[in-house]
């Protein structure tokens, strides 16, 4: 065995999809994370888990797919697992670069990081499964069928937390608003 | 609700979502520290392999992969990573060989939230089995967590640290050229000089791919069950368990 040459060829190949797929989506995931609830403090580690259950899963990986939707996945499972501990319960949802504040500064509003501070505040209001599906498919374009067989839920079941999650994060985007005085 | 108010809320929904649709950049040094981690995470050190293969198609990646796992040890996987992401990080070229240290982050005394100081892992291209002991990457200039920097120091500063990574960078090189044997020699040695070491989970994850390397299965396998009773929220667990067939 000690003479035996490793396989390098295949294990360049899979090693280069792997690390294309984290250089190319890395932002993705901590964006997701964040987006479901994953502390600031948090994201840096839970990023970590989600990237290594990642490569323990790569044989399931499909090329042939989009790659988003399966990494939201792995990143929603772990944003699950890290919600059940009490302490991380409490929503953390926005710019973790910069305390949350109700009247966006005006650098915010020249670029555009209002939007999406209220989007985030927004959905942090949404229940966890139903912001998942609002974000595979609402914001990710993902088509129902695919959303329902990634969470392996019935179709029509996904189509009802779509429909609620719409409903909540409509809501709570008109009230955080309307308290800060936009029309 | 009718179907014209779920048209509505649908438009509505979106016309907020969309907008924001493309995640916002997350900082280079946030990004080249989880390069990091992962690199040290997954792969047990500079093994074979080689960098490159990025742009490689890969015809059949599902199910390839299943195979692979089967095959290839974690670390040989991860080597094109480990080269790739240092090329990324220092923009330039590959060196040519180094070790890369596993820091007391990935021992079982650190959780997986701490952020210690972590050396930039440099895969070799081809693999290289120095003939002494090999040059040591040192960490870099990230600034680490309060609470985990004394610790750390601590740890790096002790003499019997370095004669634990003496032993295993002979392991190391030796999995390196897939010398199951000589790798394996070498973790017993620092088994039996050190069984309470600092780098005992390195030290007994690279047992378990010495043994794999020698096709000795079942010691493999008793030996991954104790250390998922030993480290039980060990980093490297899922690249031994990738190469097991396992779920994490």
């Amino acid at each position: 065995m000690a003479d035996d040459p490793v396989p390098t060829e295949e294990s360049d190949a899979t090693g280069g999809r792997f690390r294309a797929l984290f250089e190319a989506d890395f932002d993705f995931v901590f964006a997701t994370l964040r987006r479901l609830g994953v502390a600031p403090r948090d994201l840096e580690d839970i990023t970590h888990e989600v990237f290594l259950r990642v490569y323990a899963h790569w044989h399931q990986y499909d090329p042939a797919r989009p790659a988003r939707p399966w990494l939201f996945l792995f990143a929603y499972r772990q944003a699950s697992d890290y919600r059940r501990l009490a302490r991380h319960r409490r929503e953390v949802l926005g710019d973790p670069e910069e305390p949350r504040s109700v009247a966006p500064a005006a650098d915010e509003l020249l670029e555009g990081r209002a939007q999406r501070a209220l989007v985030d505040a927004a959905l942090g209001e949404v229940d966890l499964d139903r912001r998942a599906i609002l974000l595979l498919h609402d914001m990710e374009e993902t088509p129902m069928t695919e959303v329902a067989r990634l969470l392996e839920i019935p179709v029509q079941t996904a189509y009802s937390r779509l429909r609620v999650g719409r409903q909540e994060l409509v809501k709570a985007a008109r009230r955080l608003q309307r308290d800060r005085g936009e029309p | 609700m009718t179907e014209a108010p779920d048209r509505e809320l649908e438009d509505e929904a979106r016309a907020l979502l969309r907008p924001v649709r493309e995640p916002p950049p997350v900082g280079a040094e946030v990004k080249a520290r989880a390069r990091r981690r992962l690199a040290l995470a997954l792969p047990m050190g500079g093994g074979g392999g080689g960098g490159g293969g990025g742009g490689t198609p890969l015809p059949a990646a599902k199910g390839l992969g299943r195979a692979l796992a089967a095959r290839v040890p974690a670390w040989s996987l991860l080597a094109s990573f480990l080269a790739g992401g240092a090329v990324v990080m220092l923009a330039s070229p590959r060196p040519t060989a180094s070790v890369v240290i596993v820091p007391a982050a990935l021992t079982e005394a650190a959780p997986p939230s701490a952020s210690a100081p972590l050396p930039i892992p440099v895969a070799p291209a081809v693999i290289v089995v120095p003939a002494v002991v090999p040059s040591v990457v040192r960490p870099p200039t990230v600034p680490a967590p309060a609470s985990t920097a004394p610790a750390a120091s601590a740890r790096a500063g002790s003499d019997g640290l370095e004669a634990e990574r003496s032993l295993l960078d002979v392991a190391r090189t030796a999995l390196g050229r897939g010398d199951g044997g000589n790798a394996l020699r070498a973790t017993e040695e620092h088994g039996r000089r050190f069984p309470r070491g600092i780098l005992a989970e390195e030290r007994e994850a690279m047992s378990i791919q010495a043994l794999r390397l020698l096709h000795r299965d079942d010691d493999a396998q008793a030996r991954l069950e104790r250390f998922r009773g030993r480290f039980p929220t060990s980093l490297i667990r899922p690249a031994l368990e990738a190469t097991d067939g396992g779920t994490p």
